[in-house]
């Protein structure tokens, strides 16, 4: 059964080591090399905003006061059968209400997941 | 079916299916299953361009022209948290929020693609006016598309002006930058339109839209008037694929899949591989390939601009190998795979040819929008495909290819 979870990692290059375990090295017919995630489908969401930016009233396009974004690095996942390895010390149960990103069509999943978290 | 009855597997327009499969008209066995894999929900538009949601790996037809075709996608994400309404402005005008000046914009006041009344009003009443949200956490020069669905009251067009934070004056003089659309692009007073705007981010990562209505090439002389729009999307790439709807969150669909895992149905020395497609632009797929479940392959394959391929791998090395491009739109390709007279026909012209020798290799699967692997998912609708266990003569694959 598939699995929609949620992830966040102090950095991007801290993701980009732990995604390493679950890729995969293929020879393509053109000769290179590409890596491809199997068994997931993977969306990463990056640096999430937690306050939007104040814009001036009189010019909308002057900004007062900049975005403020999350300094860790957020991964959305949805597995299509069980979590790899290790995945979940990097797990995070954010209100499914506010969530920035979902799979269309599968918000119950995460809700699933959110009302079923380890203790 | 004619030169198909020659076929050891044809997929046709309307294959039968269900959750998870589809079924191939030949062979009339248990191997015509196949595996059908979009792990999301999905749009599509109907034979009446209505806009329906289709559950998780449920395989999706739409029409173009009163054909149908199976959507074959890409993985997409809408940035738009709200694909379904405008949410007001106020000083915070960062998606999902709408920056709105003279303008007024009311909710759920017509029936949208989708059947119900949650179309949204644009009244423009004062000049000069603009709405408008700005998308953040963009990729700085990645090409990103802004697509709505939009169906004129009083206004007689509607514009979309893709900008940048250090480029307010648009509005004054860069009138070059404005994307407008009238009943030339199909819009019309009756009918819902889907439009797009394909920019690429700034220096600072932001796209900034801005919506409106004007009588000339320039926004300053704009007239009061009325639109509608409706689902609104704003993804990476630079084609609009089927809408994804959002609620307050972006969302991602998962890209189309489909496999024959089956070593009896093809012929590893010489055949035919045969699809009959429409090309959108934007992303890669292999349109039709066997393979070894490794990287023995013979297939073909569209890349984003159009540049089809026909080749056998063998040896990390392309045998047979011939390219031929096309423009968007619907297309016929046959490409013959034989040791030492490969040939590559389309839209009933043959295009290329080769005395390339190979080494047949084993093949073990049948792969539709994807490599072996998890690569190359483009944006290509598919109304047929056949693989043939011999090959064809020049006539026949004329025959076969023509439109």
């Amino acid at each position: 059964m598939a699995r929609f979870l949620k992830y966040q990692f102090e950095s991007k290059e801290a993701w980009e080591t732990v995604k390493a375990t679950i890729e995969v090295s293929e020879e393509l017919p053109n000769g290179e090399t590409a890596t491809r995630i199997d068994g997931a489908t993977v969306v990463e969401i990056g640096h999430i905003m937690t306050t939007p930016p104040v814009m001036d009233e009189n010019d909308p396009m002057v900004e007062v006061t900049p975005a403020v974004l999350d300094s860790n690095y957020s991964v959305d996942i949805l597995w299509n059968d069980e979590e790899a390895e290790g995945f979940d010390a990097y797990r995070i149960y954010c209100d499914p209400t506010v969530k920035a990103h979902t799979f269309y069509g599968l918000d119950d999943l995460y809700e699933q997941e959110y009302n079923n978290q380890p203790e | 079916m004619g030169i198909l009855d020659k076929a050891s597997f044809y997929l046709p327009a309307g294959a039968a299916y269900k959750e998870s499969e589809i079924w191939a008209a030949r062979p009339l066995t248990d191997d015509a299953k196949c595996n059908f894999y979009r792990n999301s929900t999905s749009t599509r538009t109907t034979d009446c361009d209505e806009v329906k949601t289709q559950d998780t790996n449920i395989p999706a037809y739409r029409y173009r022209d009163g054909v149908p075709f199976l959507q074959l996608e890409q993985q997409s994400t809408n940035l738009e948290k709200n694909s379904h309404g405008f949410t007001g402005g106020g000083t915070n005008y960062t998606n999902p929020n709408w920056y709105e000046s003279q303008i007024t914009i009311t909710n759920n006041t017509v029936v949208s693609p989708e059947g119900k009344i949650n179309g949204h009003t644009l009244a423009l009443t004062a000049v000069p006016f603009d709405t408008y949200t700005q998308y953040t956490g963009l990729t700085n020069g990645t090409t990103y598309t802004w697509s709505c669905y939009v169906k004129l009251g009083t206004a007689t067009n509607f514009c979309v002006v893709p900008n940048d934070t250090t480029n307010w004056d648009i509005f004054n003089s860069q009138s070059g930058a404005i994307k407008e659309f009238t009943s030339a692009d199909g819009l019309s007073t009756t009918e819902w339109t889907r439009v797009s705007v394909t920019v690429a981010a700034n220096s600072t990562a932001k796209i900034n839209l801005h919506l409106g209505a004007h009588s000339n090439s320039v926004l300053t002389q704009q007239t009061a008037g009325t639109v509608y729009i409706w689902g609104i999307q704003m993804e990476e790439g630079s084609v609009p694929t089927s809408l994804i709807k959002t609620t307050g969150a972006a969302a991602t669909r998962d890209e189309t899949k489909i496999r024959n895992p089956n070593t009896n149905l093809w012929n590893n020395a010489s055949g035919v591989l045969y699809a009959d497609i429409y090309f959108y632009g934007g992303g890669e797929s292999q349109l039709l390939g066997l393979d070894s479940g490794g990287s023995a392959v013979t297939r073909i394959y569209v890349n984003d601009t159009g540049a089809i391929q026909g080749h056998y791998f063998e040896s990390s090395t392309y045998k047979g190998n011939m390219t031929h491009t096309v423009g968007i739109g619907r297309h016929k390709i046959a490409y013959k795979y034989a040791s030492g007279s490969s040939k590559l026909f389309i839209d009933g012209v043959q295009v290329g040819s080769s005395s390339d020798s190979f080494t047949p290799q084993t093949f073990s699967h049948l792969r539709i929008n994807e490599l072996w692997g998890a690569y190359e998912y483009g944006n290509v609708d598919l109304h047929e495909a056949a693989v043939f266990d011999q090959t064809l003569n020049d006539d026949e694959l004329i025959s076969l290819t023509t439109l």
